[in-house]
């Protein structure tokens, strides 16, 4: 699901574009690290693969239709960090180019489905592997993987939904899960199908994803711990001033009686929020700084930690 | 200046095991347009990695020039050899043909003007100047062809090598890839299956089958003996049989 | 007279860019504040001869995923499970729903005002000069290239498919699915062996040399510091 621009609030998206900063900034890192100019260029024809293969649409119950993610496929066949450079230029092209998820909201898309899908599905299948290396235990594992991926995505989706007041939890979650089952089990089957034919035909590729992956899982945890307290620092800052729905939302509390109109933003020209006046600066504030720290902290991350690689 | 080019005892076996070549010797002179012929998976294209350094011999040398192929003379050697490969849309990477033009010459640190001098005179070379600003895919296959073959021009190499450059061509496009092949100053190293091409534009030809040299010499002898031809996957050229 | 043809994609890109930023963040919109956004739209989109109908049409793109999450909204306000309920929430709370839905429509005309004024190549070299690392330059420039060649592959394999396999099962037609997608993929991995064998040959150094150099000047400043001015226009506003 490609989360569209203004349905996150400032907190929710400037935390997770922080966060996707520098979950990128690192796997572009650990690719100039480990990885030789040649596996670079199979990236990059690898992204244009999925790029392609993301038209592919199924047809899910009720005439609706979703399409292949490919953040699964991606993870296990480069390897986690590698999948998330992926998938982040995938992810990059449709929001700039074609309109398909917002622009401020790209962190959270790039988290929801690139890293998610990219550290799952890799993880689930080494499980798989453990207990059994045989054939259908990869094809098996990597089906599962992926439809875990996608499921643990839309959980995502509906918290992240939930957190910016867009949409309260349990019908946000519910409906979510639903949806994305059903595309998850579509998923799945499309990826087990490819690493089915992948593991009769040309096995090195998976051997060589699950090399990757194996490496790729070992910096997870100094990652994670850096992420955690970036995201804690900006949320801190963030919600400091609260949003003007959040204020409604956290003070009523969840499923309460119908809250007056009066205290809801509305798009009536000359409404007001009463009492609120503050907050509307505080949200103002905090859009401001939150964009201009998340942009500087893009730009100093990338430029710093992927400068440009000396010549061979 | 000496440019020749050079394989003493070369052998290579590919990493999954296939032995691609074994003990070959060639010698290219500055200036000879030779023809390289023989079954498929005799070794042709391991003969065409192996010399700009992209395969690294198991055994034996190379040598372009003065210089024998190392690590650390990859770089330059890599500006005297061009390869074309057989697949235009392989090298045609960049997302317009003036970009990949100057990919090579960028690479190598010439200035702006030079670069486009550069772009400019490949296009020329190949008459299709009027494509620069086009995107790859826009183009037709016998464009594409000829655009690949002017990114490697681009560079100015000594040693052309090129891997079935008439291919899948229809005969116009043959015609005119072979006017152009023609008109290549440098020394120039043909793979092909093309055996009416070999007859008609490279006086010397080099048989190769199962990783060895099995024939060097002049076109018009070697493609006109039929034991020879037929004995290593090959065939009389139309313009012998039916002459 | 376009003026927007002696920017630099770079300031293009971040004037586009602040645009959104500046309607997210002025987000609920009132009828006046988006009907201000769509008129200077328009109005560049005049100025700069782009093609107004497609900007609209491509825009669209956005409604149906946009529409379907602001259906939550106003869920919170139903009292109890009745029809009834559901139905007073979402006839009192239509109007934030449609402001949910408004905020990314705008969002989404800008940036395809923004492909209207700049060619691929271009928001790729402002996203270089802005300093987007570099591995995911050479991801882009990929995929803009190979993407339609494996799209056409995929049609020529999918062709090949119909034509042997007409009347097949449901389960049957997925495998041979999975078993195309893997040949497609199969296939990429080798091309990119003989890609990357084609980018040494010509002295690939890892990185992707680019001849352009556009730098940011006066006109740029001045369209970025009324694009930012707009933007908070819209703020305080709001």
């Amino acid at each position: 699901m490609h989360i569209p621009d203004g349905m996150l609030d400032t907190k929710t998206y400037t935390t997770l574009l922080a966060g996707a900063a520098g979950t990128v900034s690192y796997a572009g890192y650990w690719i100039r690290k480990n990885f030789d100019s040649g596996k670079i260029v199979l990236m990059a024809v690898l992204a244009a693969l999925i790029f392609g293969l993301q038209m592919l649409n199924f047809p899910i119950a009720g005439g609706t239709s979703g399409h292949f993610g490919g953040s699964s496929l991606a993870g296990l066949l480069l390897g986690s960090w590698p999948g998330v450079i992926v998938m982040t230029a995938v992810l990059l092209v449709q929001a700039v180019f074609f309109g398909d998820g917002g622009i401020t909201v790209l962190g959270a898309n790039i988290i929801n489905m690139g890293v998610i899908g990219c550290f799952v599905a890799p993880l689930v299948y080494q499980i798989f592997q453990r207990v059994n290396t045989s054939y259908i235990s990869k094809v098996v594992g990597a089906a599962v993987g992926s439809f875990f991926a996608v499921v643990l995505s839309s959980i995502a989706v509906a918290i992240e939904l939930w957190t910016s007041g867009s949409a309260q939890f349990t019908a946000a979650l519910s409906a979510m899960v639903f949806w994305h089952v059903l595309i998850g089990i579509g998923e799945g089957i499309i990826t087990g199908g490819i690493v089915a034919y992948i593991a009769k035909v040309r096995p090195q590729i998976l051997e060589q994803g699950e090399q990757s992956t194996h490496s790729s899982l070992k910096s997870v945890t100094l990652v994670l711990a850096v992420l955690a307290i970036l995201a804690a620092g900006l949320s801190f800052l963030a919600s400091s001033f609260p949003d003007g729905l959040e204020y409604v939302y956290f003070e009523m509390g969840i499923g309460s009686a119908p809250i007056p109109e009066s205290t809801v933003a509305s798009p009536m020209a000359d409404y007001l929020v009463p009492g609120v006046e503050n907050e509307a600066i505080g949200t103002i504030g905090a859009g401001i700084i939150g964009a201009i720290t998340t942009g500087v902290l893009l730009w100093a991350l990338s430029a710093l930690l992927t400068r440009k690689r000396k010549p061979q | 200046m000496s440019c020749s080019i050079i394989y003493e005892d070369v052998s290579f076996t590919y990493p999954n095991g296939t032995d691609a070549l074994h003990q070959v010797n060639l010698t290219l002179r500055h200036g000879e347009h030779v023809a390289l012929l023989g079954p498929n998976g005799a070794g042709k294209s391991t003969i065409m990695l192996l010399s700009n350094g992209i395969l690294k011999p198991n055994q034996g040398r190379i040598v372009v020039g003065d210089l024998t192929l190392t690590a650390d003379t990859l770089k330059p050697i890599r500006q005297r050899v061009g390869l074309v490969f057989q697949d235009p849309d392989d090298q045609l990477f960049m997302t317009t043909v003036h970009d990949d033009i100057a990919f090579g010459p960028l690479n190598r640190g010439l200035s702006a003007g030079e670069v486009e001098q550069r772009v400019a005179d490949a296009l020329e070379a190949v008459s299709l100047t009027h494509l620069s600003a086009k995107a790859p895919h826009d183009l037709s296959f016998g464009q594409k062809k000829r655009i690949a073959l002017a990114t490697v021009l681009a560079m100015q190499p000594d040693f052309l090598i090129l891997d079935e450059p008439s291919s899948n061509l229809d005969p116009r496009g043959r015609r005119q890839m072979m006017e152009l092949i023609r008109s290549i100053p440098s020394t120039v190293l043909i793979a092909t299956h093309d055996l009416d091409m070999a007859w008609e534009l490279l006086p010397r030809t080099i048989i190769i089958d199962g990783g060895q040299v099995v024939a060097d010499g002049p076109t018009r002898e070697l493609l006109a003996d039929e034991v020879l031809m037929i004995s290593h996957g090959l065939e009389l050229p139309a313009v012998v049989k039916y002459s | 007279m376009n003026p927007f043809n002696s920017l630099t994609p770079q300031s293009k890109l971040l004037g586009a860019v602040i645009m959104v930023v500046g309607i997210v963040v002025s987000a609920p919109h009132t009828a006046f504040s988006a009907g201000a956004v769509v008129l200077l739209v328009s109005a560049l989109a005049i100025i700069a001869e782009a093609r107004i109908g497609q900007m609209l049409l491509r825009s669209l793109v956005v409604l149906p995923v946009a529409g379907m999450l602001s259906l939550f909204y106003p869920l919170r306000f139903v009292a109890e499970l009745t029809p009834a309920a559901f139905v007073t929430a979402y006839a009192t709370y239509w109007q934030p729903m449609l402001a949910l839905i408004v905020t990314p429509w705008l969002c989404v005309l800008v940036m395809m005002f923004l492909m209207e004024i700049c060619t691929q190549e271009d928001i790729l070299y402002a996203m270089e000069c802005l300093h987007l690392p570099h591995i995911l330059v050479l991801l882009l420039t990929f995929m803009f290239r190979y993407v339609d060649v494996m799209r056409y592959q995929l049609r020529a394999s999918r062709r090949a498919l119909v034509s042997r396999a007409p009347g097949l099962s449901a389960r049957r037609q997925v495998m041979l699915y999975g078993n195309l997608a893997g040949s497609m993929l199969i296939r990429a991995y080798d091309q990119g062996e003989r890609i990357h064998a084609a980018m040494l040959s010509r002295g690939y150094t890892g990185i992707l040399p680019r001849l352009r150099s556009e730098r940011m000047a006066v006109p740029d400043a001045i369209f970025l510091v009324c694009t930012i001015v707009f933007a908070c226009g819209l703020l305080l506003y709001h």
